[in-house]
């Protein structure tokens, strides 16, 4: 095929180069604007008290406590810093464990008929249980340490590794899977170095949502027994009738987790840069 | 693209509309015939039930509309959003509805001192020891029975503050325990499935606890702390103390009936747990009436009676519970302050109350 024939992708040069970096400087200064304009619209609310200051703290008390928590244990018997620690470690041990065994059970289950008839039927009615609905079976199974928190994150991160890797690695190219047995690669072969390879985006994007709902859990799981974490920081506020406490607690899951996501994204254009933006 | 951003803001500006609850339907409108009341499923809600079940709500020309909470923040989330004039809970959501959101102490609903107490498996170690401080001879415990021990507990409640005043009481420093955060129905849940030393309960977990061959070891009475239920109306509400104290009048109407008449009472509370989702066997339901005194108008206007210039009974029951949550870094000081020197906890409503009955 000639070079000015080629219409599924043109080879990139300075011109669509300087075109692509000048559209992602615009979209940061949109991403930036957009988080100003979510901060001044929160800050509006409550002082032209549409929303009374008893039901949500306004940006500046939330930042004065921040600082606050920096240092002091009150009022939740922590310092953020603490607290952050604790949910770090809880969060990450539900997270890894959960992608650990997610990711390649997902990718045998979609690869290998025999395990997804296995696998499948019990995957498919435990996925809908809520990871909270599993509070006091984990007690009794684990006791109220790290373990049994754990577990309720590893449930809530389990399901979209698993999904995903399943759905990524069955999009497989047949064409790629025919060209490698035609050159007599085995099934093995060909699992490993066609479809996880091919997987890999979907694989990357089933951690990405097994990240969120990690983070999004924390606070379930610390439900179980705590004295410290995030989400144990999240319902003192609420006992206490600290909005500004709840939200500074929100906020740092949030944070927290977006940075992790970046992470991922930039781990992922590294392993996998041929990922089509 | 642009479409889609629009659209995402029109979204996202719905929910926030939506979230301030400027919508809402589902609370009645108050009015000078109807008032909002905010109970819990347990014992201090009985007194309106009872007003409810015998009609005398009608015949005082105020309906009330009786709204259920399953625990003291969730109530004061909903006093924050006007959802309710009048309501009965602990001193602990009480204390903070007064702190944060300006409510009054209007009354005591019962005495929850001996109810918030500590548990312990029949074969504990801790039971071999009574007495070790002959000021509280009926705790079980000591510091050498009680060091390294785990406590399941609900943090910054009255059953904190009975523990706190546990380990105090015995000479055990809260830092040779370890604490765990619980609320009361995991920790019953873990207690059972072997974990943990000692668990923290109040009524009516208590009454299950018993049911299961555990041992009391110590409760707020025991470590001579005074733990009242209270009645609170709203700031909004206060501004209308007639409506506040005809309802007030009500709850002490069947307050009183509880007091004349257990043996008919328990079978009301029967039907209140049950309608509630709960069931009580009846030794439980005898033990709600005899473990958790509780005060007529006259005593409790004693009660919230200054002398020689000092706090009431009531104030110093609530200075000694809000000196512990200074202490453990829940409030700040001038919180205490304000609590006890604004004129949160007030007898105003029961001398408008006492008055009326004087008059009939």
């Amino acid at each position: 095929m000639a070079k000015d024939e080629c219409i599924v992708e043109c080879p990139t040069g300075s011109a669509e180069q300087r075109f692509a970096e000048g559209s992602a400087g615009s979209l940061i200064w949109l991403s930036a604007l957009s988080l100003v304009t979510f901060f001044l619209f929160w800050a509006a609310i409550v002082h032209f008290g549409l929303i009374s200051e008893t039901l949500l703290a306004s940006p500046e008390d939330v930042l004065k406590t921040f600082c606050s928590k920096l240092n002091d244990r009150a009022p939740d018997g922590a310092t953020l810093g603490q607290h952050f620690e604790s949910s770090l470690l809880l969060a990450l041990t539900g997270y890894f464990s959960a992608v650990i065994i997610g990711v390649p059970l997902g990718l045998l289950m979609g690869w290998y008929r025999k395990i997804d008839e296995l696998v499948r039927p019990v995957f498919e009615l435990v996925r809908p249980i809520p990871p909270i609905a599993w509070i006091p079976l984990a007690i009794l199974w684990f006791g109220i340490g790290l373990t049994a928190k754990a577990y309720i994150i590893w449930l809530s991160a389990f399901v979209p590794s698993v999904i995903n890797s399943y759905f990524g690695i069955k999009l497989t190219e047949p064409v790629l899977i025919n060209v490698v047995r035609t050159f007599g690669a085995g099934k093995w072969e060909s699992f490993l170095k066609v479809g996880v390879p091919a997987a890999l985006p979907m694989v990357f994007t089933g951690l990405r949502l097994s990240l969120s709902s990690a983070w999004m859990t924390l606070v379930a799981a610390e439900l179980l027994a705590a004295t410290e974490g995030l989400g144990y920081m999240i319902q003192m506020g609420r006992t206490l009738a600290r909005p500004d406490v709840i939200i500074v607690g929100m906020l740092t899951i949030g944070f927290t987790g977006a940075l992790m996501a970046f992470v991922l994204e930039k781990l992922e254009s590294k392993l996998a840069p041929w990922r089509k933006q | 693209m642009r479409f889609r951003r629009v659209v995402s803001l029109l979204v996202c500006l719905v929910f926030v509309v939506a979230g301030c609850g400027c919508g809402s339907k589902e609370t009645p409108k108050a009015d000078g015939a109807t008032i909002n009341v905010a109970h819990q499923p347990y014992y201090h809600g009985l007194p309106s039930y009872i007003a409810v079940k015998k009609g005398w709500d009608k015949e005082a020309g105020l309906k009330m509309n009786i709204q259920m909470y399953v625990s003291g923040p969730p109530q004061n989330e909903a006093l924050a959003s006007d959802k309710w004039e009048v309501g009965v809970y602990g001193s602990v959501p009480a204390m903070l509805a007064a702190l944060r959101y300006g409510a009054s102490i209007i009354a005591v609903s019962n005495d929850e001192s001996e109810t918030n107490d500590l548990w312990v498996r029949p074969d504990s170690a801790i039971l071999k020891v009574k007495g070790k401080n002959p000021k509280y001879p009926d705790i079980y415990g000591s510091a050498e029975t009680l060091k390294g021990k785990t406590i399941m507990l609900t943090t910054a409640s009255t059953g904190h503050y009975a523990a706190i005043a546990t380990l105090r009481a015995i000479g055990v420093d809260e830092k040779d325990v370890k604490i765990v955060h619980m609320e009361q129905a995991q920790a019953m849940a873990a207690f059972e499935a072997g974990q943990g030393d000692i668990v923290q309960l109040w009524a009516p977990f208590g009454y299950i606890a018993e049911g299961k061959g555990w041992k009391k070891i110590s409760s707020g009475q025991k470590a001579g702390v005074m733990i009242p239920g209270l009645v609170v109306a709203s700031k909004k509400a206060m501004e209308n103390p007639e409506k506040v104290a005809k309802w007030l009048g009500l709850y002490m109407q069947g307050l009183q009936e509880m007091k004349a008449n257990p043996a008919e009472s328990v079978k009301f509370l029967a039907d209140y747990y049950k309608e509630n989702g709960q069931t009580l066997d009846e030794k439980a339901l005898k033990q709600e009436f005899a473990l958790r005194p509780l005060f007529t108008v006259k005593e409790q206007i004693a009660l919230f009676e200054r002398k020689d210039g000092g706090f009431s009974k009531i104030e110093q029951d609530m200075k000694a519970l809000a000196d512990f949550f200074v202490q453990q870094g829940r409030i700040k000081p001038e919180e205490k302050e304000k609590l006890l020197r604004s004129g949160l906890i007030t007898d105003r409503i029961l001398r408008l109350v006492d008055a009326k009955q004087q008059k009939k």
